[in-house]
């Protein structure tokens, strides 16, 4: 072979059964696309059958290379091994016993062809039974950074420039079972374009008795894991802390935030009360004052922007509720959400925002902070919440665009479910968040014109997500910030034609979601938890505990 | 308690450190305590016009020099050696040392005592009025009743202690008579016969016009206090008014510019808006355009097509018409059989 292939496939290999790699095998072999070499690194396996196998196929196909050896060095070195010996622009990672695509290679291709500066790449997958069954897809979401903090949710098939895996230093020894996630953040950070195909590329072998086990099995995996977030936060200057998700493989991002950020929470009100729980309360009261006890951030003020019609009685208990954090700006012009919160926003002297209803109750401890923090980063432009029913049913947990509407995905979930790909449980990247619960950098907001005024009532939260993202900026869904949100689920709010035709007549009609797969793909499934799912998962550095507790449908349309 | 002071007490030490106030060097050669001491006499003689004065305690012999510069035959003693050693030459012959408490030899028409008796102790003060008392009918005399600082102070008393010990010697303050121009409490005491109701009369009269002027300037301080209240509430009315003005003109201004950050939000919000219709209909017209290109250009094929299938039936047309005619030339003409059949029956 004269010149350098485009692909270098590299397979690390420890006693797979010899059927299963010959499987693995000719599914590399059917690659429509030719330009490649395979390396397939033999880790010392025991039987013997293994390479001769590899050996045979190597005397027949020259693109064919088998390295053993000397030592049994595990998944780490045996890996960099087959980086090293790599001569293609490109790493293609693969397991010994998984199956390619005969499209993976080409589909790869094609997209490399588009974007001279990719730097990585990463594919759907699902999973592949005993019986040649095909299941648990997983549609991924484009590139988002935030999530890969969560989760490992690149995984199969990831396909890295050779040049830039080993400028960061190839898998690194320590992170036994999250090596790949590892190597997948390290990647992440210094590349110049990440690349989702939404195309499903891999099969992943759940083989019982393979060389992989059951991530519960492996917790020293999960601690790997917890250990490169941790490392890719501190490579950041992200002060944070890194904590074990609700399932493993799941991890919780604690960010710090800055004592001296003065945050302005804005509020807007009419005064109205509620039966909530079957006791009446006067609804911004009892947010402001589960906003102030949830939180220990000190250098906070709450602009409660109110109507006229609002009683003196309720300003005067939120005079004793808020104290001297408390901005009164009393709104007299006719019913306008976008224009009260602009209003507030304008009247804030916050260098961060944080869009709150009135009809909201703070669960989390350290909410405030945790919704903040992550505009630290420049390129977060929103960060959203995790909201509930009363009666503990996700009401949101960030919007999808899509099929022409604009959804809340995950509603009507149970609260203790970890939603698809425990998408309800880590903090991930989201088209759009619910203004209800927000919060944005003072000088973003000013630079994207705040909430569109011309929406008075619906999907002015829409809009601005839409600005955001406009902006280059991305958009958190933060989830360990859950409040209640007492929006009556019965309450038909009446949407006019005219409302969505002007967020249409802006950004045109929603066809896929970037983030959210098409959500009708979960229809008709049975709700089930995450974990569950989770003891099928079958090695570290996979979408572990497959989270498909998806439940039904999980569309409703946002009217708020 | 009650020692007086000596004639060391007056060294130049004393009368270098000017405790004699005003002017540097006193002496004669200084112009500006001659010139003083020049007035003080022209105002002596003008009061009493003496033929002959002692100044009790003369120190370096000024007002005697200056009383005899307008011709008054005037002496001098003092206590101080040093003083009358350093006097001017022409004095000094008309000076001499002695204590005040010694009685005085010649009668004088006037004898001055000034700042001298609370120098002393209260026993030879006594003794010195005693001897002043004797040798005239008139004393100009001035003692500081303040001024503790000066360390020869010993023996300082309100003037109306000295009125009192000389009214004892039957002296009394000449009430017509303002000293004024020698110091604040100065006072010439005169020897008279008074009866109490002459004195009474002489000290009421001076009561009155002091009492009628303190009530006076009392009621004029009243009103000068009401007058500074009276403008201070209208110079703080106004003030204030002042600051709420501005005040209010701060807050409009403040709505205005929160008003003007809001236009710029909401124009902001409609440029981007704006911005993203067109750059989504201009996608939508770039889509459409080739959506119309490839329109046409299947137009171009179907009417490429179409071209080629009339010709196509043009040329099937015109062999039909040809198989027609021929068929039909064929049809016209009757059969071989018919036509030898026709010629066998001839017809």
């Amino acid at each position: 072979m004269s010149s350098a292939p485009l692909f270098s496939i590299v397979t690390p290999v420890y006693e797979p059964p010899v059927d299963v790699l010959a499987d693995t095998i000719a599914s590399v072999l059917a690659q429509d696309h030719e330009d490649w070499e395979w390396i397939l690194v033999d880790d010392c396996s025991p039987t013997e059958a293994v390479r001769e196998l590899i050996r045979e196929h190597a005397a027949r196909d020259p693109r064919i290379r088998l390295v053993e050896r000397e030592t049994n060095g595990h998944i780490v070195a045996a890996s960099n091994d087959g980086i090293e010996a790599a001569r293609g622009t490109f790493i293609v990672l693969l397991d010994h016993d998984d199956l390619l695509t005969a499209d993976a290679l080409s589909a790869n291709a094609r997209r490399i062809k588009c974007f001279d500066d990719v730097d990585y790449l990463y594919s759907d997958e699902d999973k592949v039974d005993d019986a040649g069954e095909l299941y648990d897809e997983f549609r991924k979401p484009d590139w988002s950074p935030e999530r890969l903090r969560g989760q490992m949710y690149t995984s199969h098939l990831s396909v890295m420039r050779t040049e830039v895996v080993r400028r960061v230093g190839g898998f690194r020894e320590g992170y036994d079972g999250s090596q790949d996630h590892d190597l997948a953040l390290r990647v992440g950070e210094v590349a110049r374009r990440v690349v989702h195909i939404p195309e499903v590329l891999y099969h992943w072998r759940a083989v019982v008795g393979s060389a992989s086990a059951d991530i519960n099995a492996k917790p020293y995996a999960t601690i790997a894991g917890a250990k490169a977030v941790q490392d890719h936060l501190d490579r950041l200057e992200i002060p944070a802390e890194v904590g074990q998700g609700p399932v493993p493989g799941h991890y919780q991002v604690r960010r710090r935030l800055d004592p001296g950020v003065k945050v302005s929470v804005v509020i807007p009100t009419i005064g109205q009360s509620d039966l909530i729980w079957g006791a009446r309360r006067v609804m911004v009261v009892e947010a402001v004052r589960s906003l102030l006890a949830r939180t220990r951030h000190g250098n906070l003020e709450v602009v409660v922007v109110y109507d006229v019609p609002t009683p003196e009685s309720v300003l005067d208990e939120l005079r004793e509720v808020a104290g001297d954090k408390l901005v009164l700006e009393r709104f007299t012009r006719p019913f306008n959400y976008s224009e009260k919160m602009n209003v507030g926003c304008l009247r804030a002297t916050g260098d961060r925002l944080v869009f709150l209803n009135d009809d909201v109750e703070v669960i989390s401890e350290g909410w405030l902070e945790q919704l903040v923090a992550p505009l630290d980063e420049p390129d977060v432009g929103l960060t959203g919440a995790r909201l509930y029913f009363s009666d503990d049913t996700v009401q949101h947990a960030g919007h999808a665009y899509m099929a022409g509407h604009y959804l809340h995905p995950y509603r009507d979930l149970p609260r203790a479910s970890y939603g698809p790909f425990g998408a309800l449980i880590i903090n991930r990247e989201a088209s759009g968040v619910t203004a209800a619960c927000a919060a944005m950098r003072r000088d973003t907001f000013l630079a994207i014109g705040g909430f569109s005024e011309v929406l008075p009532a619906n999907f002015n939260d829409v809009d601005l997500c839409y600005k955001v993202r406009g902006a280059g900026l991305r958009i958190v869904y933060v989830a360990g910030v859950e409040l209640y949100h007492f929006e009556s689920r019965s309450r038909e709010r009446a949407v006019h034609d005219w409302e969505r035709d002007l967020v249409r007549g802006r950004w045109g009609v929603p066809q896929d979601d970037p983030y959210v797969p098409q959500a009708d793909r979960y229809e008709g499934r049975p709700a089930r938890r995450a974990g569950k799912a989770a003891a099928k998962g079958k090695t570290q550095g996979k979408p572990q505990g497959k989270a498909r507790g998806t439940g039904k449908a999980a569309r409703s349309g946002i009217a708020s | 308690m009650g020692e007086g002071t000596r004639s060391e007490d007056y060294s130049s030490t004393y009368y270098n450190d000017a405790h004699l106030g005003g002017y540097d060097n006193y002496s004669w050669d200084n112009p500006e305590w001659r010139s003083f001491f020049l007035g003080i006499a022209d105002r002596l003689v003008g009061i009493a016009n003496p033929r002959t004065v002692l100044d009790v305690g003369c120190a370096r012999g000024l007002l005697v020099q200056a009383l005899v510069e307008r011709g008054v035959d005037a002496h001098g003693t003092d206590i101080s050696e040093h003083a009358v050693a350093s006097a001017h030459d022409d004095v000094r012959p008309r000076l001499s040392v002695a204590s005040a408490t010694e009685p005085i030899v010649q009668r004088h028409d006037l004898v001055t005592c000034i700042e001298v008796l609370e120098h002393m102790s209260p026993l030879d003060a006594q003794r010195a009025i005693d001897a002043m008392t004797a040798a005239t009918d008139r004393v100009v005399f001035s003692s500081s009743p303040g001024d503790h600082d000066e360390a020869t102070h010993v023996n300082t008393r309100p003037t109306a202690q000295w009125a009192a010990s000389f009214a004892e010697r039957g002296f009394f303050r000449r009430t017509d008579v303002d000293l004024g121009f020698l110091s604040p409490w100065a006072v010439m005491f005169e020897r008279a016969e008074l009866t109490a109701h002459a004195l009474t009369q002489r000290y009421e009269s001076q009561f009155d016009v002091v009492h009628a002027e303190l009530l006076e300037k009392r009621s004029a301080l009243l009103e000068a206090h009401r007058r500074i209240a009276t403008l201070n509430e209208q110079l703080e009315s106004q003030v204030s008014g002042k600051v709420a003005e501005q005040a209010s003109q701060v807050e409009q201004w403040q709505a205005e510019v929160l008003d003007a950050r809001h236009q710029l939000l909401t124009t902001r919000d409609h440029v981007i808006g704006s911005e993203a219709e067109v750059t989504r209909l201009r996608g939508e017209n770039a889509r459409l355009r080739a959506e119309l290109n490839r329109a046409r250009k299947q137009l171009d094929n179907v009417r490429g097509r179409l071209k080629e299938a009339r010709t196509r039936t043009e040329r099937l047309t015109r062999r039909a018409n040809r198989l027609t005619a021929e068929l039909e030339s064929s049809r016209s003409r009757p059969s071989f059989a018919r036509r030898a059949a026709r010629k066998v029956l001839g017809r």
